[in-house]
């Protein structure tokens, strides 16, 4: 009996340990984790990804993942190969095809976070390049400046410590230790449905009792969104609320011509540019004042191509968000795709 | 690989099994391996500083059972010098490239030692202490030397207590790696509760405590003189929950398959004075100073001046030990000066504190007195920069207006003070979940894993005593 429970023990932590240390493994599991309605199945992103970063009960609200349908388009003309390089905010929103666009024959997506092995392709057929760079308010000034858009264009040089002794420590610990295992375990063992209720009980217990939100998350002062902490907090990097200098802003703008030298001379037509603004930015539900990252960059960037939704999201604002999601929903990013329309429209034939 | 992690968890589950689905002869094989994988998860690479540490030390043994006389002496030495040669080149080299800097600086010339950017491998000062108890230990004939390579490896790397202790004898744990371990289901079970126990100190009490503690200390010129010293009671519990955590989780995972370590803590706040305290408080280190460094000086059988002088001395080793920076000197330093002013008042008024108290105020006069003392000197322990430390005793002397906030509500102010309370309550009891009745085990341990759920703040803080 002894024995028995022994290699139980042992078969199940080798095998959990296996799983989270591969790859293949956790692909394995994300897809049977997400398989609907099933108590060992994951509904961390069934109601959104706030809710399943907080477990707050009163956020349980099932998502529309669905993406947004197409209209009808205005332009009969399609001479546009769209290049895009973006968030969750597109990815999330839209299936990645031409249908969306205005003037667009075909269109690639790049993700920001994607390795920098992936590469555009180019289409050989003669039409006009152009590339959206897309980004949500809070990643800007990481994302924002050539040598990050170079990357995905060139194989960037990897600067790493070429001794031995720190090519023997990276060897030993990509071998051994998986650089997210604790996540993957956490994911493995936790990330079921089953246990639920016990993390909403324990979020439900800190915010009451402690007034602890849960780490990550920020409950908006009129009790009926979440946002991502960063977002709200002052000091935080990406927060609507961080004091940005009129420097900082000019800079960005330098940053952005270069981009954009740098994507003509890549072989793009054209260069748009869109930043679509925190929820919490266009929401106003705090007591604090919005730092007007991007309306102030709209007055800078002069020439640039620039699509800034602010004011139209803000029209009728609660409806355009997910309560307990960091995205939009799909009002939201309608509103955003008529804006870059019109902008696609306006482009020189 | 921290304690607190599901790493650990999974780890722990795969080594335990398989220890007990192997033969005898091959256990020790598979817990150096384990020792090995756990040590790696760090920097893998600091395992080549433990090896040529381990050779030399095992060697060294050898030899010190075979020679006499001087020879004898001299492997010791080349035993000792080897040790302290790696604390000193990976521990203090930086500080004392410092400060012979600034030395210099004061007689107006420049001394720039080459600058080593290295990373004190973990557990560093723990396992070479450990290491060098063994050649001290054959040295003085209280201990046959090692002959399996392996098994002294294990000895100095043993996967529990390898990167925070507690700081093992050889005579107690060398011996425990040739015994056969059965599965005994009330020493599985004791050891599980002592670990549980030790989760509980970490992720429900000094985790939580260390909200307010690391909110207030990360600027302390701001807080009030309140928040200030509400911070300081806090740290004294959060530290001794963050490493006597350690220790219990250590002492309990070692159990389980049958080990037995030394205990490393005796409810140590219950302490009446500074030299009590010590006997309480990360009791292996304690001892190994008292072992071989205090009773080497001669210890008290000494001339009176010549005795203050070694324990202060001891003091300031042991605060050198814990980190190479001069707030850790100060904090040794502190500790010998309670203790000398101790022994002198004992000395020369012996009746003073009988004649103006009854027995129980006497006690938690004691008591208060010494657990205000130790916290006195944590202050020093926890402020590394002399700029933090004035500008918590200007901050505590003049009060001066401040707003900031503590990171915690008042609820859950209240909440860890009375967790703080439980604890101490729980020490001074002398209660353990590890003397559990066995037919209880069923219901607490999912109760226990509950609160640990419910009530712990999982940040994956590192253990402070890690640093070490």
């Amino acid at each position: 009996m002894k024995k028995l429970l022994a290699v139980l023990v042992f078969v199940l932590c080798a095998g959990l340990l296996m799983v989270s240390s591969s790859q293949s493994g956790m692909s394995w599991l994300t897809h049977a984790r997400y398989q609907p309605n099933s108590l060992l199945g994951s509904d961390k992103y069934l109601y959104g990804d706030l809710y399943g970063i907080s477990y707050l009960s009163n956020f349980k609200y099932i998502k529309d993942v669905s993406a947004v349908r197409p209209d009808e388009l205005i332009s009969k003309q399609k001479d546009i190969s769209l290049y895009v390089i973006g968030d969750s905010y597109f990815y999330s929103s839209f299936e990645i095809i031409p249908a969306y666009f205005e003037r667009v024959n075909s269109i690639q997506f790049y993700k920001w976070d994607h390795s920098p092995e992936v590469k555009f392709k180019f289409s050989q057929a003669r039409t006009k390049r152009v590339l959206l760079v897309e980004s949500v308010e809070r990643n800007v000034l990481n994302l924002m400046n050539k040598e990050r858009v170079a990357a995905i264009f060139e194989k960037p040089e990897v600067i790493q410590d070429k001794s031995v002794f720190a090519q023997i420590n990276r060897s030993i610990k990509q071998i051994l230790y998986h650089p997210t295992l604790e996540e993957n375990l956490s994911f493995a063992l936790f990330d079921l449905a089953l246990f639920s209720k016990f993390k909403e009980l324990k979020a439900e217990l800190n915010l009451s009792l402690f007034g602890r939100e849960p780490a990550g998350v920020k409950l908006a002062k009129s009790k009926d969104f979440l946002y991502l902490d960063q977002t709200v907090d002052s000091v935080a990097d990406g927060s609507s609320f961080q004091l940005v200098s009129e420097m900082r802003l000019t800079k960005l703008v330098q940053d952005m011509r270069q981009i954009e030298d740098y994507a003509k001379k890549m072989g793009f037509d054209e260069v748009i540019f869109s930043f679509i603004p925190n929820p919490v930015s266009v929401l106003a539900t705090e007591d604090k004042s919005y730092n007007q990252f991007i309306p102030r960059l709209e007055n800078k960037v002069g020439s640039i191509h620039f699509v800034n939704p602010t004011d139209e999201l803000k029209q009728q604002a609660k409806q355009n968000f997910f309560k307990s999601d960091s995205h939009w929903n799909q009002r939201g990013a309608k509103i955003w795709l008529d804006l870059l329309n019109k902008q696609l429209l306006s482009l020189p034939k | 690989m921290v304690f607190n992690s599901l790493q650990f968890l999974v780890f722990f589950g795969i080594v335990t099994s398989a220890y007990f689905l192997l033969a005898h002869r091959f256990r020790w094989i598979l817990l150096l391996a384990a020792s090995c994988y756990f040590y790696m998860a760090f920097v893998p690479i600091y395992l080549v500083i433990l090896l040529v540490t381990i050779i030399i030390d095992y060697w060294a043994g050898i030899y010190l059972e075979k020679f006499e006389g001087r020879a004898k002496k001299l492997f010791l030495a080349c035993s000792l010098i080897a040790n302290v040669g790696v604390l000193a080149i990976f521990k203090y080299y930086g500080f004392i490239a410092n400060n012979v800097y600034h030395l210099a600086y004061l007689f107006g010339r420049e001394v720039h030692l080459p600058s080593l950017s290295i990373l004190l491998p973990i557990g560093l000062s723990f396992h070479t202490f450990q290491a060098m108890s063994y050649t001290i230990e054959v040295y003085r004939g209280n201990q046959k030397a090692e002959r399996n390579f392996g098994i002294y490896s294990l000895y100095v790397m043993f996967y529990p207590q390898l990167v925070a202790g507690p700081i093992e004898r050889p005579q107690n744990l060398l011996h425990q790696f040739y015994e056969r371990h059965v599965w005994d289901s009330d020493r599985v079970r004791a050891g599980i509760m002592q670990m549980m126990e030790g989760l509980i100190k970490k992720v429900v009490i000094a985790d939580r405590l260390a909200i307010l503690v690391d909110s207030v200390y990360a600027s302390v010129g701001t807080h009030s003189r309140g928040q200030l010293l509400l911070a300081s009671f806090f740290y004294s519990f959060q530290i001794y929950c963050d490493f006597s955590g350690y220790s219990d989780i250590a002492i309990g995972a070692a159990r389980v398959m049958g080990f037995k370590l030394m205990d490393n803590f005796n409810a140590p706040y219950t302490a009446k004075s500074i030299p009590d305290f010590w006997r309480r408080w990360h009791i292996s280190l304690s001892t190994w100073f008292k072992d071989y460094v205090y009773f080497s000086l001669g210890g008290n059988r000494v001339s009176v001046p010549k005795w203050y002088f070694n324990i202060m001395l001891v003091f300031i080793v042991s605060g050198l030990w814990h980190g190479a920076s001069w707030n850790f000197v100060i904090w040794g330093f502190l500790h010998g000066i309670f203790q000398l002013i101790g022994f002198t008042l004992n000395r020369f008024f012996p009746q003073l504190a009988a004649k103006y108290a009854t027995g129980l105020i006497r006690g938690i006069f004691y008591r208060v007195l010494t657990f205000s003392l130790v916290s006195l000197a944590w202050v020093f322990f926890r402020l590394v920069h002399f700029s933090e430390i004035k500008a918590y005793f200007k901050q505590l002397i003049f009060d001066l207006p401040s707003n900031s906030l503590l990171g915690m509500n008042s609820n859950e102010v209240l909440f860890s003070i009375l967790l703080v309370f439980g604890l101490y309550y729980w020490d001074f009891k002398g209660l353990a979940l590890r003397n559990i009745r066995s037919q209880y085990f069923v219901f607490l341990l999912p109760f226990l894993v509950a609160i640990i759920y419910f009530f712990g703040v999982f940040s994956l803080k590192q253990f402070i005593y890690f640093q070490f």
